[in-house]
């Protein structure tokens, strides 16, 4: 991740993993608080951040945007802990990822909240360990 | 008077809605036509809004020109890189500046981004495109979307697709009265002598002068439907090859072929699967209309042919296991089946039934799949590139139905299966363009097609592999030469069919038409593969980063938008705002008939909107806000009440159905009192003049009645020749079989019966 906090719209996007446009969307429906600054100077923070990812996370587990706007408008936050764990699922839904011959990764849909590209970036990083492990034995 | 109309419409949240009207120009040169569209906006509120509009575009438009007029001034488009200028965009916004842009979502369907509209501020978009004419093989078919329907999206899609692309694939529809419409005028060159002019879709005024066809939409119409034209000459179009210079001095070559494909003698058996769409959205008149396809296509088969007819929703059910011979069992059996078929099964999974179908295993016999669907999908992308793995042995001939069907799923399918697709509005007639398509799937189609261009090779060609011709489609090839030009073509179709064309230099010779159309078409084959590529490699990977790069300069070096580029215009104020911009989305009108929404409105009302799949509602997202609008009343004025539904079928229609219907998969009819009936003699009247025939007594009855019905056919319905030609195909070879033959018509159908008979009893002894 990069030292600085100030994001440019851009760079904030490639962050979220969303697009540019899902930023200023974001912004227009009030699910996220407006970028700081006008125009060059127009800037965004780590909190512009933590907002799409909770947004994101949210969505995730079935939660409408529609549904976010009005928490959004009634709490001015949107906080992921106060989510109530979702009514257990008759069968778990799970995500298996093969890092190596027989090391397997294995997400608990209903418990990680992660989405698919955050379960991947994790899952390259838990390859990479285990690589540099095989490497050393 | 306009002034008090719109005071009460409103969007979903209370605000006036900014678009007010939206008026498209058709100009028909050549073999292309030029279409302007302009959406006039004005805004009424007290502090300044940023309207956002999803409109349609046909999928083959090259859209090449984006103006603002605002305050008397005209300013300018370009095309950049699609990520940059919505950073452009959004930092004019915050400073107050006024900001134009326009995306391409898919290749037909736009959204443009109206910024800083002020209080009392009007602008009008002028986006405009150039497109190649629809050329038939008697005339030529303009089809003009207006709407984007409400589409289905798979589960998976859902979780995974980018918000802002869902935002903007999915505008809120409404029922009921919008601010706006649309006005269309057209002016078209016409190579050949008129000979019928059809508008299924709106009322239209037009007349003839020099040679050119020019026509207005009577008044402001709804954006709820495609506006369809057709235009029958009686002439057919001969091959061509036209040539424009580019400003660089490059040369561009268009090739246009519509060569009538002969009959093969020996004809191979097929394998014929209908996929057939029984979503939500097909519900009501596009269900009519899909299983009336259905009838017509079956009784298109042969005997030794197989097929099955496989219904899908959210899950899917196939009539048989697996394909079965066509023969009188399999057909009433089948018949049946379609009898049942409606928008009843849930969302629209095409993926699940087209894989189940072309993953079988792969038989002696050419398969061919006609997938009869509105196309209401937003994974077209997968859908396209399972469509292309099986290119090698399995044809796609998709039928758009309904008002506003999705023509890039429909379109592209046929062009990377090599098939063909067709398209039918509700008002128009589904006979001939079901007959036209079942010559199509059931004749060999010209394969391989081969150009060559005098020994020279282009830098780019679209498309770069030629599809198989098919009887009845045309076939256009765009090249480019930078150095030499070549001064003869030479295109060689199957085995047999060659033609050689000279370059015809156009009069306005540096006219960029030409050189569009062919950028245009180079980077639809690009986007395509991008799509295709996406789902199966990294994007990061080689392939696509080179796909992308080329997309982004052809776009930019012909100023052409794409997926990957947006137009902007941005207008520079010296003022800053005192307050930011506030959103509004720009309803749309429901898709006419979408659904059976007009008939079974108060029905469904507090049921689940059909087309959505069944998930928890919160999924759905923004599409759940869309439907909220559906709460205003319904009121739909009654000048357009009576495009609403089809009226009930005249006596001599429903005579023509019920023949049509009643013919055998064997080729002949059965003897019943209503054929004996129609053609004034009695059943046994029949029997006994066929009585000599040295056959048994069932065939015998079949003689006399195919006779009967093939006269109908050729005497009473003789206007209708192109709905039945096929089906007196079959039963003349099934005549033949029995050594009839048949004499010319004559206006006595008694003495026309005996004369057929006598061949019959003559070669028989």
């Amino acid at each position: 991740m990069k030292e600085k906090n100030t994001y440019s719209i851009g760079e904030l996007a490639e962050l979220a993993k969303v697009s540019r446009r899902t930023v200023r969307f974001y912004v227009a429906l009030g699910l996220i608080s407006p970028p700081l600054g006008r125009g060059r100077g127009r800037h965004y923070t780590d909190q512009h951040l933590q907002e799409i990812l909770t947004i994101r996370r949210l969505q995730a587990r079935g939660v409408s945007l529609a549904e976010l706007q009005v928490r959004r408008q009634q709490q001015g936050r949107l906080a992921w802990m106060a989510e109530p764990p979702p009514a257990p699922l008759p069968a778990r839904m799970v995500t298996r990822i093969t890092l190596d011959e027989g090391v397997v990764l294995e997400f608990a849909h209903d418990l990680t909240g992660l989405t698919p590209g955050e379960m991947l970036e994790l899952a390259r990083r838990c390859q990479e360990v285990v690589k540099n492990e095989k490497g050393r034995t | 008077m306009e002034e008090v109309v719109m005071a009460g419409l409103q969007n979903a949240e209370g605000a006036p809605v900014p678009l007010r009207a939206v008026a498209i120009h058709v100009v028909g040169r050549g073999p292309a036509c030029r279409v302007t569209v302009a959406q006039k906006y004005r805004h009424e509120e007290p502090r300044p809004v940023e309207a956002v509009y999803t409109f349609p575009l046909p999928e083959e438009a090259a859209v090449c020109g984006f103006q603002v007029e605002l305050d008397g001034r005209v300013l300018t488009g370009r095309v950049e890189d699609r990520d940059k200028c919505v950073e452009i965009y959004d930092q004019a916004l915050s400073q107050g500046h006024g900001a134009f842009l326009v995306d391409q979502d898919r290749p037909n369907v736009f959204t443009a981004y109206v910024g800083n509209l002020r209080s009392g501020e009007e602008v009008v978009l002028r986006l405009s495109y150039t497109a190649l004419l629809n050329w038939l093989p008697d005339g030529l078919e303009l089809i003009i979307p207006t709407v984007v329907s409400p589409r289905y999206f798979p589960p998976e899609q859902l979780r995974d697709i980018d918000p802002a692309e869902l935002f903007h694939l999915t505008p809120p529809a409404v029922l009921g009265p919008l601010p706006y419409g649309f006005t269309l005028t057209l002016d078209l060159e016409l190579p050949g002598r008129l000979a019928g002019v059809e508008c299924p879709s709106h009322p239209l005024r037009w007349e003839l002068t020099d040679g050119r066809m020019k026509g207005a939409l009577t008044g402001e119409a709804r954006m709820d439907q495609d506006f369809v034209l057709k235009v029958t000459l009686d002439q057919s179009r001969e091959p061509f090859c036209l040539a424009a210079r580019e400003a660089d001095g490059a040369t561009v070559l268009l090739v246009g072929l519509n060569p009538e494909v002969p009959h093969s003698a020996a004809k191979k058996p097929l394998e014929v699967i209908f996929l057939v769409d029984c979503s939500g959205s097909m519900a009501g008149e596009s269900a009519a209309q899909a299983r009336n396809a259905l009838e017509l296509g079956l009784r298109a088969l042969r005997q030794g042919d197989t097929f099955n007819i496989v219904a899908f929703g959210d899950y899917w059910q196939g009539l048989f296991e697996e394909p079965q011979l066509f023969h009188q069992a399999t057909l009433e059996k089948a018949s049946g089946f379609v009898q049942t078929l409606d928008g009843h099964m849930g969302g629209t999974e095409i993926l699940a039934p087209l894989k189940a179908v072309l993953h079988r295993s792969v038989s002696s016999r050419p398969r061919k799949v006609i997938l009869l669907t509105d196309g209401e999908v937003a994974n077209e992308a997968e859908i396209i590139s399972l469509a292309q793995e099986h290119r090698s042995h399995c044809a796609l001939y998709p039928v758009g139905l309904g008002r506003g069907p999705n023509a890039h799923l429909i379109r592209t399918l046929a062009r990377v299966s090599g098939g063909a697709a067709a398209f039918v509005h509700p008002q128009a007639r589904l006979e001939p363009v079901m007959v036209a398509l079942m010559e199509k799937v059931t004749r060999p189609a010209l394969n391989p097609v081969e150009i060559r261009w005098d020994g020279l090779t282009p830098d780019l060609q679209a498309p770069a592999l030629l599809p198989p011709l098919h009887h009845g489609e045309h076939l256009l090839v765009l090249a480019r030469f930078s150095g030499k030009a070549p001064r003869k073509v030479k295109l060689k179709a199957g085995n047999s069919r060659v033609w050689e064309l000279e370059p015809t230099v156009l009069e306005n010779g540096e006219d960029q038409t030409l050189p569009l159309l062919l950028a245009r078409e180079a980077l639809r084959e690009r986007e395509d593969r991008l799509l295709a590529c996406r789902w199966r490699w990294q994007p990061d990977s080689r392939v696509v980063k080179e796909l992308k790069r080329e997309i982004v300069e052809l776009s930019t070096r012909y100023g052409l938008l794409s997926s990957l580029t947006s137009f902007l215009v941005v207008d520079e104020r010296a003022e800053a705002p005192a307050e930011a911009a506030v959103l509004r989305r720009i309803p749309v009108a429901l898709t006419r008939g979408w659904g059976g929404m007009e008939q079974g409105l108060l029905f469904r009302w507090h049921r689940t909107i059909p087309g959505m799949p069944s998930l928890p509602s919160a999924r759905f997202e923004d599409l759940e806000a869309h439907f909220l609008c559906l709460k205003t009343p319904v009121s739909t004025p009654p000048a357009r009440h009576r495009f609403y539904m089809r009226l009930e079928p005249d006596p001599e229609e429903q005579d023509f159905r019920r023949l049509i219907r009643e013919q055998a998969a064997g080729g002949w009819w059965s003897l019943t009192p209503w054929l004996a009936q129609q053609v004034g003699m009695e059943m046994a009247e029949l029997e006994e003049a066929a009585g000599k025939l040295p056959f048994f007594r069932t065939t015998t009855r079949r003689v006399a009645a195919t006779l009967a019905a093939l006269y109908l056919l050729k005497t009473r319905f003789l206007n209708r020749e192109e709905e039945w030609r096929l089906s007196a195909a079959k039963a003349e070879a099934w005549l033949e079989s029995k050594n009839l033959i048949l004499p010319p018509p004559s206006p006595d159908f008694q003495a026309w019966l005996e004369q057929a008979l006598a061949t019959g009893v003559w070669v028989g002894q």
